[in-house]
């Protein structure tokens, strides 16, 4: 659609407001890429311990999101769909990751397992400092964005489409399944990626409840964080673009896949 | 609609799930039971090089795995306390080692090296920084840690506050840094004119200037090795200490910047 020439300014205003954002994320990313060198990218994908790092986020932020995504469909559905008594504290309690500082959730992590029910997995499944709690924290703040997400979507999905299945003879898990659901494509590729784009991200839940075991827990930002401790800043930035690629190539992969593309 | 294409993406997710999990499982697979145990080391991420280096000759020399939890020294206090695992606790310095201590769960402790106050200034110390009220130029931008927070802030503080000296630094003082590293790392990028620092803090920084104040010569911290009072076999973990505070285990920490290191 070509704007109208009266509608310039305001598509011009639209413009400045929400570009600033994106010109401040290219400018991050050029500053990055201006403070190291193509050497240091070659020398932290080089680094065994750095391709442990990216196979490791990669697979933990995946298996992250599928289960986030198990939790925050029906979840999501549930607080848009029903009424039921103490909705509102489960509503607020969805909010508490969110506020939570990352290392309070690794701490609270932490504890959890030192406590009767937590030993109790653990004599099952080790957990604790080994690769489940990679997961675990990841799934502890990432679950919490997509239930956000997938509710919102499911508000905003108009319930008469759900009713007329119902009329017509569908049960309500067959009109969730065959009417809300393909309704809801969009907003659970959307939870999904924030979920998974979250996962990959976080760092201070996973480095206190898994630990920080290099070839074992040590995840892409932990890999980060042992690159600035050391005052090597080129080599934290290199693991940090490292970092960026791999997401954005995942990030870009889904959406296409997902047939998401904006024109 | 006949097809259901939702309820095979959901199976499919499961499928997913399980072969995710399985690589995940044999990516970071147990090691084979045969071996010995491993002592479990909690360790300063500041302190990763020397360490690394360390217990990989005493690894290679006795066979004993080590299994390293790296971290800073409030993070992997929290995690020897909380965890209820573990042999050997190495924080960034003694302080962390004393509450480990005071709290009972460390049993006991040893002293590895000492260091010192020093400020990390910018290439060539363009500022001219060679004594403590040189620190007290008014565009100067200081950057400390904090010294509830960091050791090197506690002693700084404690040291100047017997000359005082204190007062007009903390004035001047731009920013405090949650730990010497950030101080440190300020300095790098130029965002911070000068930090002080450790010395041995300071070696991570060859591009930078380190300038030694007479002022600041009796700001000192140790490093101790502590054995946890989860350990459950003292004396292997002894000797790992034992081992760590040997001439060779002192070779790596003198090349990771440590100058000043005791001898047993």
């Amino acid at each position: 659609m070509t704007p109208h020439s009266s509608d310039r300014p305001f598509y011009l205003a639209l413009t400045l407001l929400g570009g600033s954002y994106v010109l401040l994320i290219v400018a991050l990313l050029v500053g990055d890429l201006a403070y190291t060198s193509p050497g240091d990218i070659r020398d932290a994908l080089n680094d065994p311990h750095i391709r442990f790092a990216i196979r490791l986020s990669v697979l933990s932020a995946t298996i992250t999101t599928i289960l986030a995504m198990w939790v925050a469909v029906p979840l999501g559905y549930l607080l848009s769909r029903t009424r039921f008594r103490g909705k509102w504290l489960v509503d607020t309690l969805l909010d508490v990751p969110i506020v939570l500082p990352p290392l309070v959730i690794g701490l609270s992590l932490l504890i959890l397992f030192q406590l009767p029910p937590g030993r109790a997995v653990e004599s099952v499944i080790p957990v604790t400092y080994h690769v489940p709690a990679v997961i675990l924290a990841q799934f502890a703040v990432a679950t919490a964005f997509a239930v956000r997400t997938m509710r919102v979507t499911f508000d905003q999905i108009d319930p008469r489409a759900e009713q007329v299945a119902l009329t017509l003879g569908c049960t309500r898990s067959r009109a969730f399944w065959r009417v809300t659901l393909p309704a809801a494509r969009r907003g659970m590729l959307a939870a999904a990626t924030l979920a998974w784009a979250r996962a990959i991200g976080e760092f201070g839940p996973v480095q206190v409840f898994a630990g920080a075991t290099p070839m074992k827990t040590v995840v892409l930002p932990t890999a980060v964080f042992f690159e600035a401790q050391l005052g090597r800043l080129t080599a934290a930035l290199a693991v940090s673009l490292v970092m960026v690629a791999v997401a954005l190539a995942a990030l870009i992969l889904v959406r296409t896949v997902g047939g998401m593309r904006s024109e | 609609m006949s097809r259901r294409p939702f309820l095979a993406v959901a199976v499919f997710s499961l499928v997913a799930l399980g072969g995710l999990i399985y690589l995940a499982y044999r990516e970071t697979r147990p090691r084979d039971e045969s071996k010995p145990r491993a002592l479990v080391v909690y360790c300063a991420a500041a302190l990763k090089p020397a360490m690394q280096a360390t217990a990989e000759e005493y690894q290679h020399e006795t066979g004993t795995p080590i299994e390293f939890r790296f971290g800073n020294s409030e993070q992997i206090l929290a995690q020897a306390s909380i965890g209820g695992e573990g042999d050997v606790f190495l924080p960034a310095d003694d302080s962390y080692v004393r509450v480990a201590t005071s709290s009972g769960i460390a049993t006991e402790s040893f002293p590895l090296a000492r260091m010192r106050a020093v400020v990390l200034v910018r290439p060539g110390n363009p500022r001219g920084i060679a004594k403590l009220d040189d620190l007290l130029q008014k565009d100067l931008r200081l950057g400390q840690a904090n010294p509830d927070a960091a050791a090197i802030g506690k002693v700084t503080r404690e040291h100047l506050q017997k000359t005082g000296r204190w007062n007009p630094l903390h004035a001047n003082t731009l920013v405090y840094h949650t730990t010497v590293t950030d101080a440190a790392n300020a300095v790098q990028i130029g965002s911070n004119d000068a930090a002080i620092v450790w010395d041995a803090v300071a070696a991570n920084y060859p591009a930078l200037t380190v300038a030694k104040l007479p002022e600041l010569a009796g700001a000192i911290g140790n490093v101790e090795l502590a054995i946890l009072k989860s350990c459950a076999d003292p004396e292997a973990a002894r000797r790992l200490v034992q081992f760590v505070r040997s001439d060779r285990g002192q070779q790596a920490f003198r090349a990771a910047g440590f100058t000043d290191l005791i001898s047993p």
